[in-house]
């Protein structure tokens, strides 16, 4: 199951990282998001729905798949 | 790696960092390239019109709904430009048919993922979900995060399928 999950992460790596990038660091870069609570809580949902959505996917496919 | 395959990597960051920088002084008028076929689209996929309002973008008053410069998904076609290309790259593609393919895919897939967004917007604030800590807005960014990740996975895996379509066959491989 850990395994799965790594290669789920590993295959999704590239839309995360563009997707953190352009989210996340494109606006600490240029200075526009102030370190205030609604930017604060925007990097949270940003940060955590993304590799909760890879794992909770593949638990599915994993799950439907049945043990092999 | 090829020099033509580092050029086009080279041009394809300049585009993204290009796109930014209009994108960060454009007002509503000069995001239609974007806009105007994502307003359509909604249009017709929610069954209402939207229409131009100068300043401000395109409006539907049936729901009361503006699809503004913030909607405009813009920063997902910088990200979508960005990961095609390094997707394209990887798989041999070089030169100018690998700038126009990730380009035209960013650009598509911008087109749609946005309005896939607007269209659960809309629903979503019709259907009055919120309740509690998850406030309508907490919903939107919600929605927002779901779709527009969800749209670059999906992306990734057309570029790569793309790209392993286009690869040439070594020669003498059977077919």
């Amino acid at each position: 199951m850990k395994a799965s999950i790594a290669r789920a992460f590993r295959g999704a790596a590239a839309p995360l990282l563009c997707y953190y990038a352009i989210a996340v660091g494109v606006p600490l870069a240029n200075g526009a998001a102030a370190r205030n609570a609604p930017f604060l809580e925007h990097v949270c949902f940003v940060l955590l729905v993304p590799p909760f959505l890879i794992a909770v996917t593949r638990l599915r496919f994993s799950a439907k798949a049945g043990p092999r | 790696m090829t020099g033509s395959r580092v050029v086009a990597l080279a041009l394809i960051g300049l585009a993204m960092w290009g796109l930014k920088r209009h994108y960060s002084t454009a007002e509503v008028e000069d995001l239609r390239w974007i806009l105007w076929p994502t307003g359509r689209l909604v249009a017709v996929a929610t069954g209402s019109p939207f229409e131009f309002e100068r300043g401000a973008g395109f409006l539907s008053r049936q729901h009361l709904f503006l699809i503004e410069k913030s909607c405009a998904g813009v920063n997902f076609m910088i990200a979508a430009l960005g990961m095609t290309g390094v997707a394209l790259a990887r798989a041999g593609g070089r030169g100018a048919s690998l700038v126009g393919r990730s380009v035209a895919l960013s650009y598509v897939a911008a087109v749609l993922v946005n309005v896939l967004r607007i269209v659960l917007a809309i629903w979503l604030a019709s259907a009055n979900v919120g309740s509690g800590w998850w406030t309508a807005a907490r919903i939107h960014r919600l929605e927002g995060i779901v779709v527009y990740f969800g749209g670059l996975l999906v992306l990734d895996l057309v570029a790569r399928r793309l790209a392993r379509v286009a690869r040439p066959r070594p020669s003498g491989a059977a077919s």
